[in-house]
């Protein structure tokens, strides 16, 4: 098991050191770094404090090391927008991006494999037919017109809910749906599709043979045995999640680090875009992490072998 | 225990007219067809044919293990003085790993690879025998060690991944003797095994079998674990049953062609292989089956009225009947 | 089987049919449009469609904010879509199967690090390159390009790996290899050939993810700057006008449907066609 974690965590450093070349190849080294971080009518003052900061006058790749050390002690520089360091900015917003997440992701699993268990179990009858066929439709909403229907509907035409920002539960209720919508249907049918495939395998029919009833067999052989890589997908999408809440904070002007990132761009507020965009990859390696954990502890394959 | 009504001489299987219908989209195909054979209590009967002749659909049948969307059953199968076809799913259930068990063919994959030994060997206790978490422990361990596994408390807490092929079969076994059932339906039970861990496997078997006083359905290929193993044997071809005797008059004057020829292959058996060599011709598909006896196209004995009628299994001898309108003489001896 | 709502042919004939229409208003959108898409009409402002009360014959689809004629900035909006959904699929599908050649012919090392990068590069979403791309160099049509080219080449690389990896123990690559044909005879000769079938598939169903990805880019602002006619773009103005204009957010959403859907028909379309065994998995 220590054996397992010690390997998945050096993946860790493996895949942040990737994000950061690639931040730093965007940033530095493909056009004037110069331009990059300063208004177009910056003085020449600005532009020698700046080439001082990042050593531009350094080579690149001492450059690269200075970077580096700069992150790994969380400076990112100060932000242009709120003057202060940038990743104390960013992490100021984390809350509402979890908050977001959490309640998102909590209704698409938990929808997600009810609906994908209840078309195993219905398996070409009706209720397959119907919830396989929304699912499969599902996929083609764009989320960010679903964010905008669901505002006009309930928002606009019958006033039940907020528009937008974050404040009571109520405000959560739309992003949230909107962020759930946006992953439940790959749920959905990787829920059926690995539910069907293990409800074909033999050590169900030797359950079965016990005497066990189709329920207890249900949830205490087959979902178990779905659950795998039902897991392993909720890894693959944290990103697409992450991407989401991007998306549905901008649409729900949610403040969350996903409206901040968007929001520096326009302000072309590059430490706190840095300082981000490091937050949300650590995140998405973190939860990948936790999956990987979860496998281990449900598969003793996975966890002995 | 049971019912006063059933004496020792009423047997505890009684198989009467059984069919098996597979529905697939608009065609129904008859993979088992009127197949009858009884199991005196505590006796082994060997359900003999090459694959594809409905020996495993007959087991799943017998324990209702086949989706009701799929396979339609008709005839009676009277266990213990109650027609398992006609039972209600619920009680089937109860019937299903307390009296009647099975053992399955390929023991990589009949047992739960995330649950452990112990929980697998324990689920059956505690749902029949309504054993506690300890005692069905204690239970469980006694039963690793009635099928000669090693260590048995270390084992419950392992995974079947952790087991050798021939050490899962023990366990599936010890799942099926769990609640000392009085059948055991156990289909090629020793087919995905080494020949050396075939033969513990069935003196295992052998010996459980006098211990517990359970009958056992003894579903093969191989003519030569029946020799062994049964009493009486039931031999298969294309869904239908074609003879029906006791091991020595089967071996020793068969009366079926078919029968006759399967034991002539007999030398040629290395105890693994699915097909038998020795006979011209291969089994025919069900959904194409010969207006007359399957078996014809095959035979040599074969006449007009083979091709014609199918033959019933009808009495050819005191206790012994075959599927034959041109059986074997009695006298005829097999050469070897 | 599962049941389904159509035939392959259906799907094929209706998804291409659609496709092809938008795509020849795509090209020949200076003819169709009625109006120049950034020609603004302050007397014009934020005209309904002309199935709603208000409207007129003269703006189909309405106007915006500005008084642009809505239904002639969709058409040259496709013109983005469309040119950003098939060359960065073009982009992805290249890298990907380069990698995927490399990394299934070379084996040991190469495979390791090709395919261990591939993983660690899915995990991550691309927005993230997009944010970073933009806040250094601007939103253009061509970064949108690299961006999604760049972050969709892990699936293409990860099929040609396999079906590379199987089709080299197969006999006949083995037979080429030993009478001495060269790696690049083999690929061309007998790999390619049998990849190409599944990367049509997954190509077209791609296109349909970049056109959302871009559309999705756009509505975020790290698109074509405004004024530029995108359907993203026009996507993020209809939502400031949810309250008065509704019609602006709906009519661009509709035409991103649109195009997604016919695209995942034609692809699922052609899946069933070309891949026998895949139309059963249900997905």
């Amino acid at each position: 098991m220590l054996n397992y974690i010690a390997r998945r965590l050096i993946y860790i450093p493996l895949s942040l050191l990737l994000v950061l070349c690639a931040a730093f190849v965007v940033l530095r080294a493909t056009g004037n770094p110069i331009d990059i971080f300063l208004d177009p009518n910056h003085t020449p003052e600005q532009a020698d404090v700046l080439t001082a900061r990042l050593h531009l006058d350094q080579p690149i790749l001492v450059q690269f090391v200075i970077y580096l050390r700069d992150v790994l002690r969380g400076d990112f520089g100060d932000s242009l927008q709120f003057g202060g360091p940038a990743m104390p900015a960013v992490l100021d917003r984390l809350g509402a991006t979890l908050e977001l997440l959490a309640a998102a992701l909590g209704v698409a699993l938990v929808l997600g494999i009810f609906g994908g268990i209840a078309c195993a179990v219905w398996r070409d009858r009706t209720p397959d037919f119907l919830i396989s066929t929304i699912a499969i439709a599902a996929q083609s909403m764009p989320s960010f017109w679903l964010g905008i229907l669901l505002i006009q509907i309930f928002a606009v035409d019958l006033r039940w809910l907020p528009t937008s920002g974050r404040g009571d539960g109520w405000h959560l209720i739309l992003p949230a749906a909107t962020l759930a919508a946006f992953v439940l249907p790959n749920f959905v049918l990787i829920t059926r599709t690995s539910m069907l495939e293990v409800m074909g395998e033999p050590f169900v029919v030797t359950g079965k043979a016990k005497g066990l009833s189709a329920a207890k067999l249900l949830f205490t052989h087959v979902f178990p045995n779905a659950l795998n890589p039902i897991l392993s997908f909720l890894g693959i999408q944290v990103g697409r999640l992450v991407a989401g809440s991007i998306v549905t904070e901008t649409i729900f002007s949610w403040p969350g680090i996903g409206r901040l990132l968007i929001g520096s761009i326009f302000q072309r507020d590059v430490p706190i875009v840095l300082a981000g965009v490091v937050v949300v990859s650590l995140f998405i390696i973190l939860a990948n992490l936790i999956v990987d954990l979860l496998l281990s502890i449900n598969d003793p394959r996975i966890r002995l072998g | 225990m049971m019912p006063a009504a059933l004496s020792e001489a009423t047997p505890l299987l009684s198989v009467r007219d059984l069919t098996v219908r597979f529905r697939s989209g608009r065609e129904t195909v008859t993979a088992i067809d009127r197949v009858s054979f009884d199991v005196p209590r505590g006796r082994v009967l060997g359900l003999v044919g090459e694959s594809g002749s409905g020996k495993s659909v007959t087991a799943l049948a017998l324990m209702r293990l086949l989706s009701p969307d799929m396979a339609e059953i008709a005839g009676e199968v009277r266990f213990d003085g109650r027609d398992l076809v006609a039972l209600p799913e619920g009680e089937m259930r109860r019937v299903r790993g307390r009296h009647l068990s099975m053992i399955f063919q390929e023991p990589m994959t009949s047992l739960n690879p995330i649950a452990s030994i112990g929980n697998q060997i324990c689920e059956p206790l505690r749902l029949h025998l309504g054993l506690g978490r300890k005692a069905a422990r204690d239970r469980a361990a006694e039963l690793l060690a009635m099928v000669a596994i090693p260590e048995p408390r270390r084992r419950l807490d392992q995974y079947p991944h952790e087991l050798s092929g021939g050490m899962r079969q023990r366990v599936v076994i010890a799942m099926a003797i769990a609640c000392e059932p009085r059948l055991i339906i156990a289909d090629e039970p020793t087919t995905a095994l080494d020949v050396t861990t075939q033969a513990q496997i069935l003196d295992l078997l052998r010996d459980l079998q006098s211990r517990l006083g359970m009958a056992i359905v003894m579903i093969t290929h191989d003519l030569g674990v029946v020799a062994e193993f049964a009493d009486h044997v039931q031999v298969m071809y294309a869904g239908r049953g074609v003879e029906r005797a006791a091991v020595r008059d089967v071996f020793g004057h068969p009366r079926h062609p078919y029968t006759g020829g399967l034991l002539r292959c007999i030398p040629d058996f290395d105890g693994d292989q699915d097909r038998l060599v020795g006979i011209d011709g291969t089994v025919p598909s069900l959904t194409n089956l010969p207006p007359g006896c399957a078996y014809a196209p095959r035979c040599e004995r074969a006449q007009d009225d083979c091709r014609i009628v199918v033959p019933d299994l009808e009495a050819v001898a005191p206790a012994h009947r075959a599927a034959c309108f041109h059986p074997l003489e009695f006298a005829r001896e097999v050469s070897p | 089987m599962r049941r389904r709502l159509f035939g392959k042919r259906f799907k094929i004939v209706l998804g291409a049919g659609i496709l092809l229409c938008i795509c020849l208003a795509a090209i020949f959108a200076p003819y169709l449009a009625p109006y120049d898409p950034y020609q603004q009409s302050l007397v014009r402002r934020l005209k309904p469609p002309a199935f709603m009360d208000g409207g007129s014959l003269r703006n189909l689809l309405g106007t915006d904010n500005y008084g642009r004629d809505l239904l002639s900035r969709l058409i040259y909006g496709s013109r983005i879509s469309i040119l950003v959904g098939v060359a960065s699929m073009a982009l992805s599908c290249t890298l990907g199967t380069v990698a995927g050649l490399f990394a299934g012919f070379k084996g040991g090392r190469v495979e390791q690090v090709v395919m261990r990068f591939a993983d660690a590069h899915s995990a991550f979403p691309d927005i993230l390159l997009a944010i970073i791309m933009t806040a250094a160099l601007g939103g253009s049509a061509l970064n949108l390009i690299l961006v999604l080219g760049i972050s969709g080449w892990m699936v293409y690389a990860r099929l040609v790996f396999g079906l590379t990896r199987s089709l080299r123990e197969r006999s006949f690559v083995e037979a080429a290899a030993s009478y001495g044909g060269s790696d690049r005879y083999i690929v061309f000769r007998h790999i390619l050939p049998q990849v190409v079938p599944v990367l049509t598939v997954v190509a077209t169903l791609q296109v349909a993810q970049m056109i959302l990805q871009e559309a999705a880019l756009s509505f975020l602002g790290l698109g074509l700057p405004p004024p530029a006619a995108t359907w993203g773009n026009i996507l993020a103005e209809g939502r400031d006008r949810l309250f008065g204009a509704p019609w602006i957010a709906h009519t661009s959403g509709l035409a991103i449907i649109l195009v997604v859907f016919s695209v995942n028909m034609l692809g699922n379309g052609l899946r069933e066609a070309l891949d026998p065994k895949a139309a059963g998995a249900g997905r």
